[in-house]
């Protein structure tokens, strides 16, 4: 797909409107593109000025004082989200979620739907390599082929992942896994690096409650693959947050970066 | 009258100083944050909601927001103003989406509302920027006009526009990303210029 076919799938991220077929597309096309950053800064660029556009109101004379109390009632550590803030994975991981018309829905998808993204994923993360010369780039390569493993498994699974909150609108992001298997990994573009101190975690959740899983550096090149490491069969979501360095230990993630329900087998 | 150079170089790194700020954990920040985008944030989420106690609900999620998550804002990726705007919309928009009734309100519904008058407006220039956009909005096609205005500030889906139109989907989404499109070209050329002194 070339640049210009992808400034459409552009506009459609920063309007956070796009199908998943599009998602996909866009994914596999940013993770080898130089240029895509720019052009979504510019569409950003071109949305903020029309936010600016509107008429201008003066904002009531307490907000501000508000605001600040709010504020001061917000825990955080060296900058991290307070962990009660984040949306609570627990209320879409409860089993009747499996009875969920939504979630239904998606098990319904067409299966040509799935096959267009596990194909779009494949060649966005064919690209982890490229113009990288870190000292971790033999793990990378590693880690993406263990992915591109899982997506040719023909029975894997696809979920998209995505920010609730809006804070990361260039963030695309998928869970790719083999039911009943612990090949079970995490692809994203569009990530902010970890800023110093801190790392991205993977979590997932089931009945049981919410579980930490490993806790990843990002330089913020190239395509995000980790690996859950492992059987999300039964699990209802997974999720990546920004924690401090070491990671939590508990059930209280920090400040999402991407979330989304998984689908289950079937 | 003397007319500020536009928002430049300077006040973007003013503004992401401000963020680093806050990232480290520093509260008097949000103030000054506040001072900057307080007034264009809460009137972003006046406009789509049309309800004045939700606009404040959004400004007060964005800026705890920002409080919490200072440290995802990445400035390679964009501007603060770019950040702030997405995140007000995005919230705005979910808000809408919870109260289904707000969307029924007329823009005049609320005759509290404070009109900010131009005179305590922060500089010239933020005036001469708006004016300048509205005019390249007018001059992008009538029917990308009203599809992106449903998109953008009705907070509408690919799907509820092509609804409300009664166009086919793929024109809808053609007709918002289109003018978003033209829109970037336009505002990106016009506003490079700086105004007259």
């Amino acid at each position: 797909m070339t640049h210009e076919a992808t400034l459409d799938l552009l506009a459609g991220a920063a309007l956070d409107d796009l199908d998943d077929t599009e998602r996909a597309t866009l994914l596999a096309h940013r993770g080898s593109c130089l240029t895509c950053d720019a052009d979504a800064a510019a569409i950003d660029e071109a949305l903020a000025d029309l936010a600016r556009s509107v008429p201008q109101y003066l904002p009531p004379a307490g907000l501000e004082a508000r605001i600040l109390d709010a504020i001061a009632a917000t825990p955080r550590t060296q900058g991290v989200a307070a962990p009660q803030a984040v949306a609570a994975p627990q209320a879409v991981a409860a089993p009747q979620a499996l009875d969920d018309p939504g979630r239904r829905a998606w098990l319904r998808r067409p299966r040509f739907a799935l096959a267009t993204m596990a194909l779009a994923v494949v060649l966005a993360v064919a690209t982890i390599g490229f113009g990288l010369r870190t000292a971790d780039l033999q793990d990378r390569i590693a880690v993406r082929d263990q992915a591109l493993a899982v997506l040719a498994d023909p029975a894997h699974l696809v979920a998209p992942l995505r920010n609730e909150a809006g804070g990361t609108p260039s963030a695309v992001a998928i869970a790719v896994y083999v039911p009943s298997s612990t090949k079970s990994y995490v692809m994203a573009i569009g990530l902010p690096p970890t800023p110093d101190g801190h790392v991205y975690q993977l979590w997932y959740a089931d009945a049981a409650g919410v579980h930490p899983l490993g806790t990843y550096r990002y330089d913020g090149r190239g395509a995000f693959v980790a690996p859950f490491g492992v059987n999300l069969s039964g699990s209802a979501a997974a999720m990546v947050t920004l924690e401090s360095s070491g990671g939590a230990s508990g059930d209280t993630p920090g400040p999402q970066v991407v979330f989304g329900q998984l689908p289950g087998p079937g | 009258m003397p007319v500020r150079e536009p928002p430049s170089a300077d006040a973007r790194r003013a503004e992401i100083a401000l963020l680093a700020r806050i990232r480290d954990g520093d509260a008097s920040a949000v103030s000054d944050l506040y001072a900057r985008f307080g007034g264009p944030l809460y009137s972003l989420a006046y406009q789509v909601t049309r309800d004045a106690t939700a606009a404040e609900d959004v400004v007060q999620e964005v800026f705890v927001a920002v409080w919490r998550d200072a440290a995802r804002f990445d400035p390679t990726k964009g501007s603060p103003a770019a950040w702030l705007f997405s995140l007000a919309r995005h919230k705005a928009i979910d808000l809408l989406r919870r109260e289904t009734t707000a969307r029924s309100r007329s823009v005049s519904a609320d005759l509290t509302l404070e009109r900010a008058d131009e005179d305590v407006e922060r500089d010239s220039w933020s005036r001469i920027r708006r004016e300048r956009v509205h005019q390249q909005v007018a001059t992008l096609p009538a029917l990308q006009r009203e599809a992106v205005e449903l998109a953008f500030f009705a907070g509408l889906t690919h799907v509820e526009v092509a609804d409300r139109l009664g166009i086919p989907l793929g024109t809808a989404k053609t007709r918002i990303r289109s003018g978003l499109l033209h829109l970037r070209d336009l505002i990106g050329d016009s506003l490079d210029e700086k105004p007259a002194s």
